[in-house]
């Protein structure tokens, strides 16, 4: 069976599939989303210019680690000051506003908590909670084992309980 | 606790500033210019070294002795070639439809109708300019400094986003949306910071001014909401965003209008201003002609 070649239908289907999650990974990674999503751009035009060797299968996994080797190679370390827009707290209108300080108050909290997690917590918590990936998809995606992922889960949730100021 | 860790993280989402069809688009600009540097360009060393491999016959002694006279003289020398300016080719819009350019810098621009750009990049100094002519909404990626030259003035920004309008030297105008901006206008220096805008009409300079960020971003979708604007300056700005000529069979006009109007059609647009403003108009497709009457 001849394969069909790889052409601009076939690249869109990878981009339209999994741009939003490099570029979600990236920024786990840096904290910045204008490197992010330039980032994202360089592994997709790397996915393109190498595109006969893909394997779809794998396909996946093969953008995460271009993208991690562009970070890691290309951009220093700094401080990491991580984001994230709450698409929840935003209605508030019927709520008290001791309630809406208190929310704001956990959710600057535990943002700059995330951003103090260990690297490797940090991306699978993040990869668990916004992009839905289950344990078994990180597992599979990082080569290490189910049991790695839910000891780095638990270890970002005891840090994060512990970073976050609550009186239980 | 866990319950409220959960709780709001499941409801995070990364602060994106560029959605996935501009990603897109952008990607697709950068292919395209992967694939045309392959053909256009021709392979260029930067550093072409000659060897030149001496008879050892002669003596090693003669040899380091000629090698070293080569050198000084600068025929064995390293050669380095820098490509200098590169220059984009020109991109205009002449449909009624916004068109996103992205830039080799990954800078945007949303060219409304009737509009056109000429992008250049210096590899030397770093600096980035374009020449517009129209009207362009800019979102500039931060770095070295970025120029934009239009009939009557120029804006300089590092990185920030910013509107301009400039059909023709007669009215230009530039709101800033975001950061700060540095505009030349009939020769004077303003600095623009969010939501201050300044313009120029038939050399009468007006601004700074306060502009509401959120009516600069709707005039890409053709949306524009005017407050107490001379009506002659408004029909002006039709006349050139759909490439129209404005000829008055009345004098002076002397009315002011406030209100919004959607511009993505020219006659749904000139008969809101004309029925507000009291003023009749009639359209010549043959001349490419708009006649202004007043009641």
């Amino acid at each position: 069976m001849i394969e069909a070649a790889k052409g601009k239908e076939w690249f869109k289907d990878i981009f339209d599939a999994y741009y939003e999650s490099v570029r979600n990974y990236v920024y786990y990674l840096s904290g910045d989303i204008d490197l992010s999503e330039d980032l994202a751009q360089d592994v997709f035009i790397k996915v393109w210019e190498n595109r006969e060797n893909v394997n779809d299968e794998t396909i996946k996994p093969f953008l995460f680690r271009i993208g991690k080797n562009l970070f890691i190679n290309n951009y220093k370390r700094k401080s990491l000051d991580i984001k994230f827009v709450n698409t929840k707290t935003d209605n508030t209108e019927n709520e008290s506003p001791e309630y809406i300080l208190e929310t704001k108050e956990f959710d600057k909290q535990l943002q700059d908590a995330l951003s103090s997690l260990p690297e490797l917590c940090r991306t699978y918590f993040l990869l668990n909670r916004i992009d839905d990936m289950k344990y078994q998809d990180i597992a599979t995606h990082f080569g290490v084992s189910v049991k790695s992922v839910e000891k780095q889960m638990s270890k970002a949730l005891r840090l994060l309980r512990e970073k976050i100021d609550r009186k239980v | 606790m866990q319950d409220m860790i959960d709780q709001f993280s499941e409801n995070y989402d990364v602060p994106f500033k560029r959605s996935k069809s501009e990603a897109w688009q952008l990607l697709e600009s950068k292919l395209d210019s992967i694939e045309e540097t392959k053909i256009e360009l021709p392979k260029v060393d930067a550093t072409k070294r000659k060897i030149v491999w001496l008879n050892w016959s002669i003596g090693s002694v003669a040899a380091a002795a000629v090698i070293a006279v080569l050198f000084l003289t600068n025929i064995l020398k390293p050669e380095t070639e820098v490509i200098s300016e590169v220059i984009c080719s020109n991109v205009s819009n002449e449909t009624t439809e916004v068109k996103a350019v992205f830039l080799p810098d990954s800078s945007c621009v949303k060219l409304n109708s009737n509009s056109s750009i000429k992008y250049n990049y210096n590899n030397e100094s770093g600096n980035r300019n374009v020449e517009l002519t129209g009207d362009a909404m800019f979102s500039v990626k931060k770095g070295t400094q970025f120029e934009v030259d239009f009939q009557g003035g120029t804006v300089k920004v590092l990185g920030t986003t910013f509107y301009v309008s400039a059909y023709s030297d007669d009215r230009v105008q530039v709101d800033c949306v975001d950061g700060v901006v540095e505009v030349t206008l009939d020769g004077q220096l303003f600095k623009l910071t969010k939501g201050k805008g300044v313009k120029c009409f038939n050399g009468k300079i007006t601004g700074p001014y306060d502009c509401n960020t959120s009516e600069i971003n709707d005039r890409i979708e053709g949306i524009f909401i005017w407050n107490k604007v001379d009506v002659a300056e408004l029909i002006d700005f039709i006349g050139n965003r759909f490439g129209y000529k404005i000829v008055y069979d009345t004098k002076g006009l002397n009315r002011n209008f406030s209100g919004k109007v959607d511009l993505n059609n020219l006659e749904e647009g000139l008969l809101v201003i004309s029925t507000a403003m009291g003023i009749n108009y009639s359209i010549d497709e043959n001349q490419k002609a708009i006649y202004i009457n007043a009641n």
